[in-house]
């Protein structure tokens, strides 16, 4: 099997996590995201990585393919700790080489801002890993559902929202086959300066962007043929459902939350 | 005879067009039976199966199905008595698996949960893919994907089903497939099936035959006697059906056959006797 996941992937295999709720998966991790961000010492950093380590044993997702899901940004993660490194000023100063320093508070702040990057990535591959992305943008839709008081279309987004998502597939299958048409006309596009890669792309995009232009049109004919209308009311057949082991991971996420700020009040 | 559709004195321009798509066009589909729509391709076939269902509304005439008026205000109920199957299998799945797929249909109709699940069940029973009811559609072939669309249309109970193109885009076995299946479907339930085509099989099936050309009919009739006219078919641009083209060929080289239409069988059947 086929196990390399790019960032963002779904691995389907079954587990506790993959289980729940896809609004508590939603839920948890955005919060973690900003307790992240009120970790501000050791004791409070190591607690969250910790939570974070359960939820990924849980998940019974590899540490490995995490990795495979991390490693495309890596370099964006290095980029920015070396620019901290190098740029950040203040306390003792190390080293010290034209615009470029080493100082006590340039360290500290790539250090915190590294296990930001890391972990905030790593909860939404676990997210992401562990729930399908359909499944994310029910669970979006039913967070959005109280701005259906503001008048936002929610319903029209969401659908929109899962028919972009159905056809992601399609439509890269379809720029597959229009860059082989291209390649088999004689078009290299592993050649030449950057400018002209850019440039060879225009054949392929072009007709991509025509044909899926005519798709939404046969999309659209196809759903008014069987009834749809944005304006009226519609029944859902995709339902979630709030278990018990939502409302405990919820009790969790709680703990979790209240064990971080006694230590971060020196309470622990 | 009760019928299904009918069209009076139809006539449809599209914008910025010069010439009329239909022009004066009358036909009945009698309920229960199939018919087929053969022409080249811009004879307008297509147009007529948009007329049908209200998804375009003549310039001038009526067309009425199930006694119906189709207009403005009827739109409702209009797409209720008519599903169509269109060409491309992969441009009109709208749902993220079969299931889902099914349901889109009869979400719009704003069908409660309870009896959504078990209409689903039936329909996927109906066209043999309950084993696929949660794949997605990358996973699924052509075929099968047409068959997910006959699914989504036989959940909402219509009393027409019109096939544009429907099976042009299939391989031969997944046309196969979907032709016995809505053979299936037209023995166990009176549908009335209107079905656009150039494949001399799903023609041969149909009870019936209109010619388009020019947007206009040029031929109506049953299927036996419209096809036996195979310079007609050449004609418009159709294939012809293999035993009338063996037929052919034999009168062609001087062979006294039977001025009448021959399916293949009877073809083979009569060469038998001649030996």
């Amino acid at each position: 099997m086929n196990n390399k996941i790019v960032f963002g992937s779904y691995v389907p295999v079954a587990s506790p996590l993959h289980r729940l709720d896809p609004r508590m998966k939603l839920l948890m991790c955005i919060w973690y995201v900003i307790l992240v961000f009120f970790a501000n010492s050791w004791g409070t950093s190591l607690w969250l990585l910790a939570g974070l380590l359960l939820a990924m044993l849980m998940s019974h997702v590899s540490f490995r393919q995490y990795w495979q899901g991390l490693r495309p940004l890596a370099w964006v993660i290095v980029f920015t700790v070396a620019f901290q490194v190098l740029f950040s000023s203040g306390g003792r100063l190390y080293w010290h080489w034209g615009i470029m320093s080493i100082t006590h508070d340039g360290l500290v702040n790539a250090l915190i801002i590294f296990y930001r990057f890391m972990v905030i990535i790593t909860a939404s591959t676990v997210l992401t890993a562990t729930t399908p992305t359909l499944r994310i943008a029910d669970g979006l839709d039913c967070f959005m559902r109280p701005l259906k008081f503001l008048r936002v279309p929610v319903n029209q987004i969401t659908l929109m929202l899962s028919i972009a998502l159905r056809f992601i597939p399609t439509i890269m299958d379809e720029a597959g086959k229009i860059t082989n048409a291209q390649r088999s006309r004689g078009m290299n596009f592993h050649q030449g300066t950057l400018v002209q890669r850019v440039r060879h792309l225009v054949p392929v995009l072009i007709p991509l962007f025509v044909n899926s232009f005519k798709r939404a049109e046969d999309l659209a004919t196809a759903m008014e043929a069987r009834g749809y209308d944005p304006d009226s009311p519609r029944t859902h057949f995709r339902q979630l459902h709030w278990r018990g082991c939502d409302t405990m991971t919820f009790v969790v996420m709680v703990l979790v939350t209240t064990i971080l700020f006694l230590i971060r009040g020196g309470l622990l | 005879m009760v019928d299904a559709v009918t069209l009076t004195n139809v006539q449809f321009q599209y914008p910025n067009a010069d010439r009329m798509i239909l022009d004066g066009v009358s036909l009945r589909f009698p309920q229960g039976e199939w018919t087929a729509i053969i022409g080249r391709n811009g004879s307008g076939k297509s147009t007529l199966a948009r007329l049908i269902d209200g998804l375009l509304l003549p310039k001038q005439g009526q067309v009425t199905v199930c006694n119906l008026p189709v207009t403005e205000e009827n739109m409702t109920r209009v797409h209720q008595q008519v599903g169509i199957v269109f060409q491309n299998p992969d441009n009109q799945f709208v749902g993220a698996t079969v299931a889902d797929d099914v349901a889109f249909g009869l979400e719009n109709r704003q069908v409660p949960l309870a009896k959504m699940r078990s209409r689903i069940q039936q329909a996927l029973a109906a066209v043999d893919m309950t084993d696929l009811a949660s794949a997605e559609p990358t996973m699924l072939s052509g075929g099968q994907k047409q068959r997910v669309a006959i699914a989504g249309i036989l959940a909402l109970k219509p009393q027409v089903i019109i096939l544009d193109e429907a099976t042009s885009m299939l391989d031969p076995a997944g046309r196969q497939l979907v032709l016995d299946l809505l053979q299936r479907l037209r023995t166990q339930q009176q549908y009335t099936i209107i079905s656009i085509t150039h494949d001399p099989t799903e023609m041969a099936i149909a009870d019936r035959v209109v010619v388009l050309d020019g947007g206009q009919v040029i031929r109506q009739g049953d299927t036996a006697t419209v096809l036996a006219d195979v310079d007609l078919l050449r004609h418009v641009g159709v294939g012809v059906p293999a035993g009338q083209a063996l037929r052919q060929a034999l009168v062609d080289r001087g062979i006294t056959v039977p001025a009448r239409y021959f399916t293949e069988e009877e073809m083979v059947r009569w060469i038998c006797q001649q030996l």
